[in-house]
């Protein structure tokens, strides 16, 4: 189970350790070598690392007397190993059993009766993140709460299995029961034959079935650490008291050495695939997906642009081929924002009667048409103020900002990348969007999901 | 515990809304921190006030306002809003009709345009009526492979049968069919008029500019002949025993559970105690007693949870769980005795005050933002709520004892009158629900879950 590069991985931890010796855990040593970074506007971001490799975050915003608190593990279900996968968000689950000193149960009744919202936690492909909202007075007792599972979290085996099954439940929910969810499942699995995104977060039934709080144990040691975790605080908070309160419980955790897991190259797909789900459902359903790079890559703003053309708004050009014309009752694409090269998914439920063969068709055709014909100004203009207003729309709460640098410190080392990407968006020029459409949108390598009615021929 | 809350009010108050002296309602709160408008228009009536023979019709106006003016077509409409960036869309809830956008503060002057447009001059075009009706049917057919979707429906049909408050909100498929474009205009001269009208919003404009623009609103919808639709007249009536509806579905591992009754108004005098209560109960608390007993004792759902679901007149209370198969008859077995508890003991005076304590320190939660904040106003005015009257959480709950809690809750469960849904898969769980609920099977009714 373990990779390869686990040696050369402890080499590396061992040098980092010698030199951010854990005695230099001040907050003044950490504040000088801290620096704001300009997020929008005038706002800016405290960015500091503690010398045991904790990254932390800083928004100051006093608009209400009140700050969101969260800590993002740099750990997915892409970190998943083959017959365990689910076992990322399994063991988010199991972040709020009990710790060495606070019982389980304990720590959500303090957090409660403090006055905390939104208290929650979600696990992506590559990521997994726990939030919360709290009156500005406990900044303390949320640092010490989360400093203190980050390390001393006891998985016994009762409260495991309980778990398990709540997982279980969740993964019947949001899949076996749901045909978006298993649709949605079978877009993974097609598109991927080697990468761990193939997998669905919430993992495969009988792999949930065979963990073990054994399992759920060693995934913690591995990846719980405060060299792979980030804390966000957005609100009415003083980033050097953030920083002061964050040294004081989290500077004396030791870090651990991190194996970076060594993920296999999805290889190119060179003919198109096609899967049909027979579902409980009584219209037909479409997703195809096509190959994209990685968040980080310079082509991700040209492809921001080239799918809202395409499916944002009801003037794009996907949504008059196939909702305007009476084929499908919606049509949209998935968001592109993961780690590692990954699929845009565009997605259609059908009109009474209509097939998910024929969607696709005119899907295909349109999207040939818009390799074709450059774009006009004015549909350039349309998607780029989409996305700009989608873009403040999204960093409108506290909770909403710390999210966005969550996602964006996890997925690519900074928030900058979000944001980049953003004012990037605004220079895409029309010969880019074309040229996305053409390298990527190829019909060679797209793969198709069919969801059909359970008697349907 | 309190002095946390009190000192989260005064700078909430002091961002101020403002209000137009015309007759359509207007409230807007200046927030420049980012450079967008959120508005909102709403009319005071929605699903409930569907006249007899067409459910849906209320929604269905809202959405064909969208696809045609007497100046632009829905092509028009759509690239116009898309052009700016800008959102509209259209919620419909009960007892009100909200549409719903944002856009650039640097687009705003003619995004008003637009929306006065789809607000004052909707055509209803023959054509666009055929593509909605097409379009909705294939929704309603789509949302019986959503559960949870269906459930609900279903719920409400059954808890509210024969009241306003049962009627679907997308309507029945035959009904929706049977519209003609002269039940669209009525309808809509019956809900458009500046009396019923409201303009909530917030972000970067100011709020005279925005007040101005609803009065041109109000002078193009005066109040008409047409009936006011407003307010649903009768209060539901409380089961008189207990009854059980199968919605019967096939190859389900999972099931969706429904226990519940009709519930409080906002301003009802238990209301603050039964909140407080059911918070104990059921409220959204991973302490909660449903959490705990069905979740983290026993893994048998993911979630479980009771809830008030508002209205001018008393609308609902329920206890909702979504169990694997395998463990439904015994989950419907425990929340039925933890009910009949809940309703014979109460609470204890330890989870009193934790609750008391979490509810009153979280309650400045509720009003943090602009947004949240435009949200309570718009409940506050579709439901013909005291203005300020969420804020008042707080307050209400400090006021109470657990005594007063207790002999709230007594007077208000009903556990032997409740209605019980379960959506499954009947012949694996019709027998055992019979036994865990304790009634004879031929008490159960089965239906499919095909059946509007």
């Amino acid at each position: 189970m373990k990779n390869k590069n686990t040696a050369f991985a402890w080499v590396l931890f061992a040098l980092s350790s010698v030199l951010f010796g854990i005695g230099c855990a001040t907050s003044e040593n950490v504040e000088k070598s801290g620096k704001k970074v300009p997020f929008f506007g005038s706002i800016e971001i405290y960015r500091y690392v503690l010398p045991n490799g904790l990254k932390l975050l800083v928004l100051e915003d006093s608009a209400s007397p009140t700050f969101a608190y969260q800590t993002w593990i740099r750990v997915g279900s892409r970190d998943e190993e083959v017959k365990y996968t689910g076992l990322a968000h399994l063991f988010e689950h199991m972040m709020f059993k009990g710790t060495k000193d606070l019982p389980e149960g304990k720590f959500d009744r303090l957090l409660e009766q403090s006055g905390a919202e939104g208290e929650n936690a979600f696990t992506s492909r590559d990521y997994t993140a726990y939030v919360q909202e709290l009156p500005k007075d406990k900044l303390e007792l949320i640092a010490k709460l989360e400093s203190d599972r980050m390390v001393n979290l006891v998985v016994n085996d009762q409260s495991f299995k309980t778990e398990r099954e709540v997982v279980q439940n969740e993964r019947r929910m949001r899949n076996e029961n749901s045909p978006d969810g298993l649709m949605y499942q079978e877009i993974f699995g097609v598109a991927f034959q080697k990468h761990s995104y193939r997998w669905p977060v919430i993992g495969y039934e009988e792999d949930l079935n065979r963990m073990t709080a054994g399992d759920a144990e060693k995934f913690y040691k591995s990846h719980y650490a405060p060299n792979h975790a980030t804390v966000v605080v957005v609100g009415d908070v003083k980033a050097h008291e953030v920083l002061k309160i964050v040294t004081k419980y989290y500077g004396h955790l030791a870090p651990t050495m991190l194996a970076e897991k060594e993920v296999p190259v999805e290889p190119v797909q060179t003919a198109p695939r096609l899967k049909v789900l027979k579902l409980n459902t009584q219209v037909q359903k479409l997703m195809v997906a096509y190959p994209v790079p990685p968040v980080v890559h310079s082509d991700t703003p040209a492809l921001q642009v080239m799918r809202t053309v395409l499916t944002g708004g009801k003037s794009s050009r996907l949504y008059k081929a196939l909702v305007d014309s009476g084929i499908t009752t919606s049509f949209d694409t998935y968001d592109l924002d993961d780690k590692d090269p990954s699929i845009l998914i565009f997605m259609g439920n059908l009109q009474k009667g209509r097939k998910a063969t024929e969607a696709e068709t005119v899907m295909l055709k349109t999207i040939e048409k818009f390799k074709k014909d450059p774009i006009s100004a004015a549909e350039l203009e349309r998607a780029k103020n989409a996305l700009q207003s989608q873009f403040y729309d999204s960093l409108t709460a506290p909770s909403e900002r710390a999210n966005f640098i969550g996602h964006y410190e996890s997925v690519s080392n900074s928030f900058k990348t979000g944001v980049d990407i953003f004012h990037q968006i605004a220079n895409v020029t029309a010969t880019e969007v074309q040229s996305a459409a053409q390298k990527y949108l190829n019909a060679n390598s797209r793969s198709v999901v069919m969801g059909v009615q359970k008697d349907a021929k | 515990m309190r002095n946390k809350l009190l000192g989260i009010l005064p700078l909430i108050t002091a961002l101020g809304f403002t209000s137009s002296s015309y007759a359509v309602d207007t409230r807007f709160e200046n927030d420049s921190s980012l450079p967008i408008v959120y508005l909102n228009v709403a009319v005071k009536g929605g699903a409930a006030n569907d006249p007899a023979g067409k459910s849906g019709i209320s929604n269905f106006v809202g959405e064909m306002m969208m696809r045609g003016t007497k100046t632009r077509t829905k092509a028009q409409i759509d690239e116009a809003l898309d052009q700016l960036g800008a959102s509209l869309n259209v919620e419909t809830r009960a007892e009100a009709l909200i549409f719903r956008g944002h856009v650039l503060s640097a687009k705003l002057a003619e995004y008003l345009e637009i929306v006065q447009d789809v607000i004052t001059n909707p055509n209803f075009p023959e054509k666009e009526i055929r593509k909605l009706k097409s379009e909705v049917a294939s929704e309603l057919l789509e949302s019986r492979g959503k559960d949870s979707t269906l459930g609900k429906i279903f719920w409400e049909g059954f808890l509210f049968e024969g009241h306003p408050y049962g009627k679907p909100i997308l309507g029945k498929t035959k009904e929706i069919e049977g519209l003609k474009r002269s039940d669209l205009l009525t309808q809509y001269a019956n809900l458009f008029q500046d009396r019923n009208l409201l303009v909530i919003g917030s972000g970067d404009a100011e709020a005279s500019f925005i007040s101005a623009w609803a009065n041109r609103i109000g002078e193009k919808r005066p109040n008409g002949a047409g009936e006011n639709p407003i307010r649903v007249s009768d209060a539901p009536k409380p089961p008189e025993k207990r009854e059980v509806l199968f919605i019967d579905k096939p190859d389900r591992t999972q099931t969706q559970l429904y226990f519940g009754q009709v519930g409080l108004r906002f301003t009802d005098p238990g209301y603050f105690p039964v909140y407080l209560a059911n918070h104990v109960f059921g409220g959204g608390s991973f302490s909660a007693r449903l959490m705990t007993e069905v979740r983290a004792k026993r893994g048998w759902s993911y979630g479980a949870y009771s809830y008030f679901r508002h209205g001018i007149r008393p609308r609902s209370w329920q206890a909702y769980t979504f169990p694997a198969t395998k463990d439904t008859p015994s989950a419907i077995a425990l929340v039925d005795t933890m009910l009949r508890d809940f309703q014979a003991k109460g609470i204890t005076e330890e989870e009193y005050q934790f609750s008391r304590d979490s509810l009153i320190n979280s309650a400045g939660f509720s009003f943090n933002t602009p947004g949240k904040r435009v949200e309570n106003l718009l409940l506050e005015k579709t439901l013909g709520l005291p203005d300020g009257f969420m804020k008042s959480y707080a307050e209400n709950l400090a006021k109470t004892d657990r005594a007063g809690v207790n002999a709230a809750v007594k007077q208000f469960l009903r556990p032997d009158k409740m209605k019980v849904l379960i959506l499954g898969t009947a012949k694996d769980l019709k027998s055992k629900v019979a036994e865990s609920l304790k009634v004879s099977e031929s008490e159960i009714k089965v239906v499919p879950y095909t059946k509007e």
